[in-house]
Protein backbone atom coordinates (compact mmCIF):
# COMPACT_ATOMS: atom_id res chain seq x y z
CA UNK A 1 0.00 0.00 0.00
CA UNK A 2 1.34 3.27 -1.07
CA UNK A 3 0.76 7.15 0.33
CA UNK A 4 -0.59 9.12 -2.26
CA UNK A 5 -1.70 12.30 -1.64
CA UNK A 6 -4.77 14.27 -3.25
CA UNK A 7 -5.40 18.41 -4.08
CA UNK A 8 -8.06 20.61 -5.39
CA UNK A 9 -7.85 23.89 -7.62
CA UNK A 10 -9.97 26.43 -7.92
CA UNK A 11 -12.99 24.91 -5.94
CA UNK A 12 -15.33 26.76 -3.42
CA UNK A 13 -14.56 26.05 -0.01
CA UNK A 14 -17.79 24.03 0.18
CA UNK A 15 -16.67 21.31 -1.72
CA UNK A 16 -13.31 21.49 -0.53
CA UNK A 17 -13.91 20.59 3.25
CA UNK A 18 -16.76 18.26 1.68
CA UNK A 19 -13.52 16.19 -0.28
CA UNK A 20 -11.38 16.06 2.62
CA UNK A 21 -14.22 14.92 4.57
CA UNK A 22 -14.35 12.02 1.93
CA UNK A 23 -10.85 11.38 2.17
CA UNK A 24 -10.99 10.41 5.83
CA UNK A 25 -13.91 8.28 5.44
CA UNK A 26 -12.70 6.45 2.20
CA UNK A 27 -9.28 5.08 2.98
CA UNK A 28 -10.12 1.86 4.76
CA UNK A 29 -11.89 1.10 1.01
CA UNK A 30 -9.01 2.26 -1.15
CA UNK A 31 -6.14 0.33 -2.35
CA UNK A 32 -3.42 2.97 -1.56
CA UNK A 33 -3.51 5.24 1.62
CA UNK A 34 -4.56 8.88 0.17
CA UNK A 35 -4.16 12.14 1.81
CA UNK A 36 -5.28 15.61 1.47
CA UNK A 37 -2.18 18.13 -0.05
CA UNK A 38 -2.25 21.83 -0.32
CA UNK A 39 0.51 20.95 -3.14
CA UNK A 40 0.19 21.30 -6.85
CA UNK A 41 2.45 18.12 -7.42
CA UNK A 42 0.38 15.67 -5.60
CA UNK A 43 -0.49 12.59 -7.82
CA UNK A 44 -4.11 13.50 -8.38
CA UNK A 45 -6.13 17.41 -8.68
CA UNK A 46 -9.21 18.22 -8.57
CA UNK A 47 -10.30 20.74 -10.44
CA UNK A 48 -13.28 23.52 -11.03
CA UNK A 49 -13.24 23.30 -14.82
CA UNK A 50 -13.49 27.54 -14.96
CA UNK A 51 -10.70 28.26 -12.39
CA UNK A 52 -7.80 29.90 -14.53
CA UNK A 53 -5.54 27.27 -12.35
CA UNK A 54 -7.31 24.11 -13.38
CA UNK A 55 -6.13 25.12 -17.38
CA UNK A 56 -2.84 25.80 -16.10
CA UNK A 57 -2.71 22.39 -14.00
CA UNK A 58 -4.59 20.33 -16.93
CA UNK A 59 -1.64 21.87 -19.54
CA UNK A 60 1.52 21.07 -17.09
CA UNK A 61 -0.47 17.39 -16.23
CA UNK A 62 0.25 16.79 -20.44
CA UNK A 63 3.69 17.87 -20.39
CA UNK A 64 4.47 15.83 -17.62
CA UNK A 65 2.15 13.12 -16.95
CA UNK A 66 0.92 14.29 -13.65
CA UNK A 67 -0.99 15.24 -12.01
CA UNK A 68 -4.07 13.20 -12.53
CA UNK A 69 -6.31 15.80 -13.42
CA UNK A 70 -9.99 15.06 -12.72
CA UNK A 71 -12.74 18.04 -13.13
CA UNK A 72 -15.47 18.05 -11.03
CA UNK A 73 -18.60 19.88 -12.37
CA UNK A 74 -22.32 20.44 -11.92
CA UNK A 75 -25.06 19.85 -14.21
CA UNK A 76 -23.99 23.40 -16.03
CA UNK A 77 -20.48 23.00 -16.43
CA UNK A 78 -18.45 21.62 -18.95
CA UNK A 79 -15.33 19.53 -18.47
CA UNK A 80 -11.52 20.87 -19.15
CA UNK A 81 -10.78 18.81 -22.09
CA UNK A 82 -8.47 15.85 -21.36
CA UNK A 83 -9.76 15.14 -17.71
CA UNK A 84 -11.95 12.73 -16.27
CA UNK A 85 -15.21 13.74 -14.93
CA UNK A 86 -16.48 13.74 -11.59
CA UNK A 87 -19.66 15.07 -11.36
CA UNK A 88 -21.89 17.01 -8.19
CA UNK A 89 -23.56 15.67 -6.14
CA UNK A 90 -20.10 13.79 -4.90
CA UNK A 91 -20.47 10.07 -4.04
CA UNK A 92 -17.82 8.36 -1.91
CA UNK A 93 -17.83 5.53 -3.71
CA UNK A 94 -17.36 7.48 -7.61
CA UNK A 95 -14.08 8.91 -5.60
CA UNK A 96 -13.21 5.12 -4.64
CA UNK A 97 -13.27 3.92 -8.16
CA UNK A 98 -11.21 7.09 -9.80
CA UNK A 99 -8.66 6.60 -6.86
CA UNK A 100 -8.23 3.20 -7.44
CA UNK A 101 -7.61 3.11 -11.13
CA UNK A 102 -4.84 6.01 -10.20
CA UNK A 103 -3.20 3.35 -7.80
CA UNK A 104 -3.79 0.91 -10.76
CA UNK A 105 -1.82 2.54 -12.41
CA UNK A 106 -3.62 5.21 -14.75
CA UNK A 107 -0.64 7.59 -15.09
CA UNK A 108 -2.52 10.40 -16.25
CA UNK A 109 -6.13 11.84 -17.30
CA UNK A 110 -5.81 10.27 -21.22
CA UNK A 111 -5.42 7.20 -19.91
CA UNK A 112 -8.68 5.97 -18.48
CA UNK A 113 -10.71 4.98 -21.54
CA UNK A 114 -14.53 6.03 -22.61
CA UNK A 115 -15.83 2.96 -21.24
CA UNK A 116 -14.20 3.87 -17.60
CA UNK A 117 -15.23 7.53 -17.81
CA UNK A 118 -18.90 6.50 -18.00
CA UNK A 119 -18.30 3.87 -15.42
CA UNK A 120 -17.02 6.59 -13.26
CA UNK A 121 -19.72 9.49 -14.28
CA UNK A 122 -22.62 6.63 -13.71
CA UNK A 123 -21.92 4.32 -9.87
CA UNK A 124 -22.25 1.03 -10.76
CA UNK A 125 -25.47 -0.73 -10.59
CA UNK A 126 -24.34 -2.80 -7.64
CA UNK A 127 -23.48 0.55 -5.99
CA UNK A 128 -27.22 2.11 -6.80
CA UNK A 129 -28.45 -1.06 -5.74
CA UNK A 130 -27.05 -1.29 -2.40
CA UNK A 131 -28.12 2.05 -2.19
CA UNK A 132 -31.88 1.53 -3.05
CA UNK A 133 -32.06 -1.15 -0.84
CA UNK A 134 -30.94 0.87 2.78
CA UNK A 135 -32.88 3.74 1.25
CA UNK A 136 -36.34 1.40 0.23
CA UNK A 137 -35.65 -0.07 3.89
CA UNK A 138 -35.96 3.05 5.71
CA UNK A 139 -38.15 3.83 3.83
CA UNK A 140 -41.08 1.19 4.54
CA UNK A 141 -40.18 1.72 8.30
CA UNK A 142 -40.90 5.35 8.18
CA UNK A 143 -44.18 4.58 6.58
CA UNK A 144 -45.30 2.51 8.94
CA UNK A 145 -45.33 5.12 11.37
CA UNK A 146 -44.16 3.35 13.81
CA UNK A 147 -43.75 4.86 17.51
CA UNK A 148 -41.50 2.45 18.87
CA UNK A 149 -37.67 3.22 18.59
CA UNK A 150 -35.69 1.39 15.95
CA UNK A 151 -31.58 0.53 16.44
CA UNK A 152 -30.68 0.58 12.39
CA UNK A 153 -27.62 -1.41 11.74
CA UNK A 154 -25.72 -2.45 8.96
CA UNK A 155 -21.86 -3.57 9.69
CA UNK A 156 -20.44 -1.24 10.98
CA UNK A 157 -23.57 1.96 11.06
CA UNK A 158 -25.89 1.68 13.49
CA UNK A 159 -27.90 4.53 14.07
CA UNK A 160 -31.59 4.75 16.35
CA UNK A 161 -34.34 5.70 14.35
CA UNK A 162 -38.47 7.09 15.47
CA UNK A 163 -40.22 6.57 12.24
CA UNK A 164 -42.82 8.26 13.52
CA UNK A 165 -41.60 11.92 13.89
CA UNK A 166 -39.33 10.53 10.77
CA UNK A 167 -35.94 11.21 12.80
CA UNK A 168 -33.06 9.52 13.08
CA UNK A 169 -30.59 9.82 16.13
CA UNK A 170 -26.73 9.57 14.96
CA UNK A 171 -23.42 9.12 16.92
CA UNK A 172 -21.88 11.99 15.51
CA UNK A 173 -22.84 15.30 13.52
CA UNK A 174 -24.56 14.02 10.07
CA UNK A 175 -22.59 15.33 6.99
CA UNK A 176 -22.87 14.66 3.22
CA UNK A 177 -19.76 12.56 3.83
CA UNK A 178 -21.14 10.56 6.42
CA UNK A 179 -25.03 10.25 4.46
CA UNK A 180 -22.59 9.19 1.70
CA UNK A 181 -20.62 6.40 3.93
CA UNK A 182 -23.98 4.58 5.33
CA UNK A 183 -25.61 4.94 2.08
CA UNK A 184 -22.57 2.90 1.04
CA UNK A 185 -22.89 -0.05 3.29
CA UNK A 186 -22.58 -3.05 1.13
CA UNK A 187 -24.26 -5.49 4.41
CA UNK A 188 -27.61 -6.12 4.77
CA UNK A 189 -29.58 -3.55 7.19
CA UNK A 190 -31.59 -4.66 10.32
CA UNK A 191 -33.69 -3.23 12.15
CA UNK A 192 -34.48 -3.98 15.99
CA UNK A 193 -37.12 -2.72 18.37
CA UNK A 194 -35.88 -1.04 21.10
CA UNK A 195 -37.98 -1.97 24.04
CA UNK A 196 -39.49 1.27 26.18
CA UNK A 197 -37.70 0.24 29.29
CA UNK A 198 -34.52 0.40 27.25
CA UNK A 199 -34.86 3.22 25.05
CA UNK A 200 -33.12 5.97 27.51
CA UNK A 201 -30.36 3.99 27.76
CA UNK A 202 -30.04 3.42 23.99
CA UNK A 203 -30.70 6.81 22.93
CA UNK A 204 -27.74 8.06 25.37
CA UNK A 205 -25.47 6.75 22.92
CA UNK A 206 -26.95 8.91 20.10
CA UNK A 207 -26.57 12.19 20.76
CA UNK A 208 -27.49 13.88 17.12
CA UNK A 209 -30.68 14.29 16.15
CA UNK A 210 -31.21 14.51 12.17
CA UNK A 211 -34.38 14.44 9.57
CA UNK A 212 -35.68 10.89 8.06
CA UNK A 213 -36.68 13.11 5.01
CA UNK A 214 -33.02 14.88 4.62
CA UNK A 215 -31.53 10.77 4.17
CA UNK A 216 -33.84 9.79 2.09
CA UNK A 217 -33.69 12.66 0.04
CA UNK A 218 -29.97 12.62 -0.29
CA UNK A 219 -30.21 9.01 -1.10
CA UNK A 220 -32.56 9.34 -3.73
CA UNK A 221 -30.44 12.19 -5.59
CA UNK A 222 -27.55 10.31 -5.22
CA UNK A 223 -28.86 6.94 -7.12
CA UNK A 224 -30.98 5.03 -5.06
CA UNK A 225 -34.18 4.29 -6.98
CA UNK A 226 -37.64 4.43 -4.95
CA UNK A 227 -39.40 1.48 -6.80
CA UNK A 228 -39.16 -0.45 -9.59
CA UNK A 229 -43.05 0.90 -10.89
CA UNK A 230 -41.59 4.61 -11.31
CA UNK A 231 -40.66 3.74 -15.09
CA UNK A 232 -40.31 6.28 -17.71
CA UNK A 233 -44.26 5.80 -18.64
CA UNK A 234 -45.73 6.18 -15.15
CA UNK A 235 -48.17 8.91 -14.69
CA UNK A 236 -46.79 10.54 -11.51
CA UNK A 237 -47.77 13.75 -9.94
CA UNK A 238 -46.00 15.71 -7.13
CA UNK A 239 -48.90 15.23 -3.90
CA UNK A 240 -47.06 17.70 -1.74
CA UNK A 241 -43.88 20.32 -2.39
CA UNK A 242 -40.18 19.26 -0.89
CA UNK A 243 -39.39 21.20 1.76
CA UNK A 244 -37.12 23.18 -0.42
CA UNK A 245 -36.31 25.06 2.96
CA UNK A 246 -34.52 22.34 4.33
CA UNK A 247 -33.41 19.89 1.90
CA UNK A 248 -30.25 20.45 -0.65
CA UNK A 249 -31.93 21.42 -4.19
CA UNK A 250 -30.62 23.12 -7.27
CA UNK A 251 -32.72 25.47 -9.39
CA UNK A 252 -34.11 22.79 -11.99
CA UNK A 253 -35.22 20.90 -8.42
CA UNK A 254 -37.66 23.93 -8.20
CA UNK A 255 -39.03 23.96 -11.96
CA UNK A 256 -39.70 20.32 -12.02
CA UNK A 257 -41.44 20.64 -8.89
CA UNK A 258 -44.17 23.42 -9.93
CA UNK A 259 -44.36 21.56 -13.28
CA UNK A 260 -45.19 18.33 -11.51
CA UNK A 261 -47.28 19.96 -8.55
CA UNK A 262 -49.79 20.98 -11.54
CA UNK A 263 -50.75 17.98 -13.09
CA UNK A 264 -49.98 14.42 -14.03
CA UNK A 265 -47.25 12.93 -16.23
CA UNK A 266 -44.54 10.78 -17.27
CA UNK A 267 -40.45 11.07 -16.88
CA UNK A 268 -39.84 11.55 -20.14
CA UNK A 269 -42.79 14.54 -20.61
CA UNK A 270 -41.11 16.29 -17.44
CA UNK A 271 -37.96 16.05 -19.09
CA UNK A 272 -38.94 17.88 -22.06
CA UNK A 273 -41.07 20.65 -20.36
CA UNK A 274 -38.25 21.77 -18.10
CA UNK A 275 -35.68 21.12 -20.20
CA UNK A 276 -34.10 18.72 -17.30
CA UNK A 277 -31.32 15.35 -18.42
CA UNK A 278 -33.41 12.11 -17.61
CA UNK A 279 -30.89 11.50 -14.96
CA UNK A 280 -31.83 15.05 -13.10
CA UNK A 281 -35.18 14.00 -13.86
CA UNK A 282 -34.52 10.29 -12.11
CA UNK A 283 -33.47 11.39 -9.22
CA UNK A 284 -35.14 14.43 -8.26
CA UNK A 285 -38.70 11.94 -8.85
CA UNK A 286 -36.65 9.16 -6.74
CA UNK A 287 -36.06 11.27 -4.35
CA UNK A 288 -39.39 12.56 -3.61
CA UNK A 289 -40.68 9.09 -4.03
CA UNK A 290 -38.99 8.30 -0.91
CA UNK A 291 -39.94 10.94 0.77
CA UNK A 292 -43.60 10.34 0.00
CA UNK A 293 -44.50 13.13 -2.03
CA UNK A 294 -45.18 11.49 -5.75
CA UNK A 295 -48.21 10.03 -6.27
CA UNK A 296 -48.29 7.95 -9.21
CA UNK A 297 -51.02 5.95 -11.34
CA UNK A 298 -50.46 3.07 -13.83
CA UNK A 299 -48.74 3.27 -17.44
CA UNK A 300 -51.76 3.70 -19.48
CA UNK A 301 -51.69 1.23 -22.82
CA UNK A 302 -50.21 2.62 -26.04
CA UNK A 303 -53.49 2.97 -27.11
CA UNK A 304 -55.13 4.91 -24.23
CA UNK A 305 -51.81 7.27 -24.46
CA UNK A 306 -52.81 8.30 -28.31
CA UNK A 307 -56.54 9.52 -27.62
CA UNK A 308 -55.48 11.03 -23.76
CA UNK A 309 -57.10 14.75 -23.59
CA UNK A 310 -56.64 17.72 -22.44
CA UNK A 311 -59.91 17.65 -20.50
CA UNK A 312 -58.47 15.01 -18.15
CA UNK A 313 -55.39 17.07 -16.75
CA UNK A 314 -53.08 14.11 -18.73
CA UNK A 315 -50.85 15.77 -20.96
CA UNK A 316 -50.91 14.52 -24.34
CA UNK A 317 -48.35 12.57 -25.49
CA UNK A 318 -48.90 12.75 -29.29
CA UNK A 319 -49.00 16.94 -29.18
CA UNK A 320 -45.02 17.03 -28.93
CA UNK A 321 -43.63 18.07 -25.34
CA UNK A 322 -41.54 20.86 -26.55
CA UNK A 323 -43.95 23.21 -25.12
CA UNK A 324 -43.72 26.87 -26.11
CA UNK A 325 -43.36 29.20 -23.49
CA UNK A 326 -44.57 32.81 -23.70
CA UNK A 327 -41.89 35.07 -23.10
CA UNK A 328 -41.56 35.93 -19.01
CA UNK A 329 -39.09 38.44 -19.74
CA UNK A 330 -39.90 40.12 -16.42
CA UNK A 331 -39.49 36.90 -14.15
CA UNK A 332 -36.45 37.03 -15.67
CA UNK A 333 -35.49 40.79 -14.90
CA UNK A 334 -36.81 40.18 -11.18
CA UNK A 335 -34.20 36.86 -10.85
CA UNK A 336 -31.44 39.16 -12.60
CA UNK A 337 -32.15 41.72 -10.05
CA UNK A 338 -32.39 39.47 -6.88
CA UNK A 339 -29.59 37.51 -7.61
CA UNK A 340 -31.62 34.57 -8.26
CA UNK A 341 -30.33 31.74 -10.72
CA UNK A 342 -32.51 30.45 -13.72
CA UNK A 343 -33.19 26.69 -14.13
CA UNK B 1 -41.15 53.79 -22.82
CA UNK B 2 -43.03 54.13 -19.27
CA UNK B 3 -41.67 52.55 -16.51
CA UNK B 4 -43.19 49.03 -15.15
CA UNK B 5 -43.86 48.11 -11.81
CA UNK B 6 -44.58 44.84 -10.20
CA UNK B 7 -45.98 43.84 -6.62
CA UNK B 8 -44.83 41.59 -4.17
CA UNK B 9 -47.16 40.83 -1.38
CA UNK B 10 -45.78 40.05 2.39
CA UNK B 11 -48.41 38.88 4.65
CA UNK B 12 -48.72 37.02 7.71
CA UNK B 13 -49.63 37.22 11.11
CA UNK B 14 -47.97 39.78 13.81
CA UNK B 15 -44.30 38.51 14.45
CA UNK B 16 -43.90 36.50 11.15
CA UNK B 17 -41.41 38.19 9.65
CA UNK B 18 -43.01 40.41 7.22
CA UNK B 19 -41.06 43.61 8.07
CA UNK B 20 -37.88 41.38 7.83
CA UNK B 21 -38.26 39.73 4.88
CA UNK B 22 -38.83 42.97 3.04
CA UNK B 23 -35.85 44.49 4.69
CA UNK B 24 -33.41 41.76 3.62
CA UNK B 25 -34.09 42.09 -0.44
CA UNK B 26 -35.30 45.80 -0.46
CA UNK B 27 -32.50 47.96 -2.00
CA UNK B 28 -33.77 51.01 -0.15
CA UNK B 29 -33.89 51.34 3.45
CA UNK B 30 -37.38 50.20 3.84
CA UNK B 31 -40.57 52.29 5.14
CA UNK B 32 -41.92 51.37 8.14
CA UNK B 33 -44.77 52.07 9.88
CA UNK B 34 -43.85 50.38 13.05
CA UNK B 35 -45.38 51.67 16.71
CA UNK B 36 -44.87 50.18 20.21
CA UNK B 37 -46.88 46.83 20.13
CA UNK B 38 -49.56 47.05 22.95
CA UNK B 39 -50.87 43.96 22.28
CA UNK B 40 -48.78 41.96 24.63
CA UNK B 41 -51.34 39.08 24.52
CA UNK B 42 -51.12 38.59 20.65
CA UNK B 43 -47.30 39.19 20.57
CA UNK B 44 -44.89 39.74 22.70
CA UNK B 45 -42.32 42.30 19.94
CA UNK B 46 -41.71 45.60 20.83
CA UNK B 47 -43.51 47.02 18.13
CA UNK B 48 -45.59 46.08 15.17
CA UNK B 49 -46.51 47.75 11.86
CA UNK B 50 -49.59 49.80 11.94
CA UNK B 51 -49.83 49.74 8.29
CA UNK B 52 -47.72 48.92 5.89
CA UNK B 53 -43.55 48.30 4.96
CA UNK B 54 -42.38 48.68 1.68
CA UNK B 55 -39.39 48.64 -0.13
CA UNK B 56 -38.67 48.31 -3.86
CA UNK B 57 -35.92 46.78 -6.04
CA UNK B 58 -34.78 48.46 -8.89
CA UNK B 59 -35.21 45.96 -12.44
CA UNK B 60 -33.70 46.42 -15.61
CA UNK B 61 -34.38 49.17 -17.98
CA UNK B 62 -35.96 51.15 -14.92
CA UNK B 63 -38.88 49.29 -14.21
CA UNK B 64 -40.03 48.58 -10.35
CA UNK B 65 -40.76 45.90 -8.35
CA UNK B 66 -42.65 47.02 -5.13
CA UNK B 67 -42.74 45.10 -1.68
CA UNK B 68 -45.51 45.68 0.48
CA UNK B 69 -46.08 44.30 3.62
CA UNK B 70 -49.85 44.49 4.85
CA UNK B 71 -50.32 44.93 8.59
CA UNK B 72 -50.67 41.55 10.76
CA UNK B 73 -53.29 42.30 12.96
CA UNK B 74 -56.52 41.30 11.95
CA UNK B 75 -58.33 45.16 12.59
CA UNK B 76 -56.26 46.37 8.86
CA UNK B 77 -57.38 43.38 6.94
CA UNK B 78 -59.55 45.89 5.04
CA UNK B 79 -56.36 46.62 3.59
CA UNK B 80 -55.71 43.01 2.49
CA UNK B 81 -57.77 43.37 -0.26
CA UNK B 82 -56.93 46.46 -1.47
CA UNK B 83 -52.48 45.53 -1.63
CA UNK B 84 -53.74 42.14 -3.24
CA UNK B 85 -55.34 43.13 -6.35
CA UNK B 86 -53.13 43.34 -9.33
CA UNK B 87 -50.20 41.65 -7.48
CA UNK B 88 -47.95 39.22 -8.94
CA UNK B 89 -48.24 36.96 -6.17
CA UNK B 90 -48.07 36.98 -2.08
CA UNK B 91 -45.85 35.38 0.24
CA UNK B 92 -48.09 34.22 3.49
CA UNK B 93 -45.75 34.04 6.12
CA UNK B 94 -46.60 31.82 9.46
CA UNK B 95 -45.13 32.13 12.84
CA UNK B 96 -45.00 28.14 14.39
CA UNK B 97 -44.49 29.74 17.74
CA UNK B 98 -47.91 30.73 17.86
CA UNK B 99 -50.69 29.23 19.85
CA UNK B 100 -52.70 28.53 16.84
CA UNK B 101 -50.40 28.97 13.71
CA UNK B 102 -52.84 26.72 11.58
CA UNK B 103 -55.63 28.93 11.81
CA UNK B 104 -53.41 31.96 11.22
CA UNK B 105 -52.95 30.24 7.76
CA UNK B 106 -56.59 29.42 7.60
CA UNK B 107 -57.36 33.11 7.86
CA UNK B 108 -55.03 34.10 5.18
CA UNK B 109 -56.04 31.61 2.66
CA UNK B 110 -59.46 33.02 2.65
CA UNK B 111 -57.94 36.57 2.43
CA UNK B 112 -55.78 35.98 -0.52
CA UNK B 113 -58.46 33.17 -1.94
CA UNK B 114 -57.72 34.44 -5.59
CA UNK B 115 -54.46 34.65 -5.76
CA UNK B 116 -53.86 31.30 -4.63
CA UNK B 117 -56.33 29.46 -6.65
CA UNK B 118 -53.96 31.01 -9.54
CA UNK B 119 -51.12 29.54 -7.87
CA UNK B 120 -49.36 32.71 -7.26
CA UNK B 121 -49.35 32.38 -3.51
CA UNK B 122 -46.05 30.18 -1.32
CA UNK B 123 -46.58 29.98 2.54
CA UNK B 124 -43.11 29.85 4.36
CA UNK B 125 -43.40 28.30 7.90
CA UNK B 126 -40.94 30.14 10.58
CA UNK B 127 -39.32 28.93 13.76
CA UNK B 128 -39.91 25.43 13.13
CA UNK B 129 -36.45 24.46 14.24
CA UNK B 130 -37.49 25.38 18.00
CA UNK B 131 -41.42 24.91 17.29
CA UNK B 132 -41.53 21.77 15.14
CA UNK B 133 -45.36 20.74 15.58
CA UNK B 134 -47.54 21.36 13.75
CA UNK B 135 -45.66 19.84 11.03
CA UNK B 136 -45.80 21.04 7.33
CA UNK B 137 -48.01 18.04 7.14
CA UNK B 138 -50.27 19.57 9.51
CA UNK B 139 -50.31 22.86 6.91
CA UNK B 140 -50.75 20.86 3.98
CA UNK B 141 -53.47 19.22 5.42
CA UNK B 142 -55.13 22.41 6.31
CA UNK B 143 -54.96 24.28 3.25
CA UNK B 144 -56.12 20.91 1.04
CA UNK B 145 -59.75 20.64 3.48
CA UNK B 146 -60.00 24.66 2.28
CA UNK B 147 -59.58 23.42 -1.25
CA UNK B 148 -56.73 25.31 -2.19
CA UNK B 149 -53.37 24.26 -2.55
CA UNK B 150 -49.73 26.11 -2.53
CA UNK B 151 -46.21 25.32 -1.95
CA UNK B 152 -44.86 25.41 2.31
CA UNK B 153 -41.38 25.63 2.75
CA UNK B 154 -39.94 26.05 6.38
CA UNK B 155 -37.84 29.62 6.03
CA UNK B 156 -36.13 31.69 8.22
CA UNK B 157 -36.40 35.43 6.77
CA UNK B 158 -33.50 36.82 8.81
CA UNK B 159 -31.44 34.77 6.15
CA UNK B 160 -31.92 36.32 2.41
CA UNK B 161 -31.51 32.98 0.82
CA UNK B 162 -34.51 31.99 2.58
CA UNK B 163 -36.86 35.03 1.55
CA UNK B 164 -35.33 33.92 -2.24
CA UNK B 165 -36.24 30.58 -2.32
CA UNK B 166 -40.02 31.95 -1.57
CA UNK B 167 -39.66 34.04 -4.07
CA UNK B 168 -38.04 31.63 -6.51
CA UNK B 169 -41.04 29.20 -5.58
CA UNK B 170 -43.64 31.70 -6.26
CA UNK B 171 -41.83 32.57 -9.93
CA UNK B 172 -41.51 28.85 -10.85
CA UNK B 173 -45.09 28.46 -10.30
CA UNK B 174 -45.70 31.47 -11.92
CA UNK B 175 -44.27 30.18 -14.67
CA UNK B 176 -45.43 26.52 -14.68
CA UNK B 177 -48.83 28.39 -15.01
CA UNK B 178 -48.20 30.44 -17.78
CA UNK B 179 -46.87 28.04 -20.09
CA UNK B 180 -49.09 25.58 -19.40
CA UNK B 181 -51.73 28.09 -19.88
CA UNK B 182 -50.05 29.06 -23.57
CA UNK B 183 -49.89 25.68 -24.53
CA UNK B 184 -52.98 23.93 -23.49
CA UNK B 185 -56.50 25.12 -22.94
CA UNK B 186 -57.63 25.56 -19.00
CA UNK B 187 -57.83 21.70 -17.97
CA UNK B 188 -58.72 19.88 -14.22
CA UNK B 189 -55.73 19.98 -12.26
CA UNK B 190 -55.01 16.64 -10.60
CA UNK B 191 -55.80 16.78 -6.83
Amino acid sequence: MKNRTLTTIGLPLRLDVLIKSHLKLLNARTLDHWSFSDERDSDVAICAPDSPLSAVTVKRARDTGSPFCISLIDSRQHPLPGTVVLHEPLRVSDIIDLLDKVSGGAKSSTAIGEASRERIESPSPAITDHRARFARTLHELMKAGSRDLHLIEAGAIRFCMLPVSRSVFLQERPSEAWLDWILDADQELSATVIPIARQQQVLSAFQHRASLIKLLWHAGLNGAEAASQLDENSMISLSRWPDFGNLRHKPIHLRMAAELSRKRMTLTQLAAITHASMVQVRTFVNACALCDLIGAAPAPTPAAVNIATTSSGVLPIDKGMETPRRSLGFLHSIRMALGLRVA
Amino acid sequence: MQAREYKLLFTGSMGAGKTTAINVISEIEPIKTDVSNTDLASSTKATTTTALDYGQVTLAGGNVLRLYGTPGQARFDFMWEILGSGALGVVVLVDNSREDPLSDLREYMHAFRDIVKNSRAVVGIGRTETHPNPSLDDYYTTIEALGLSAPIISVDVRRRDDVLLLLDVLFNQIEATESNEEAHPPMETCQ
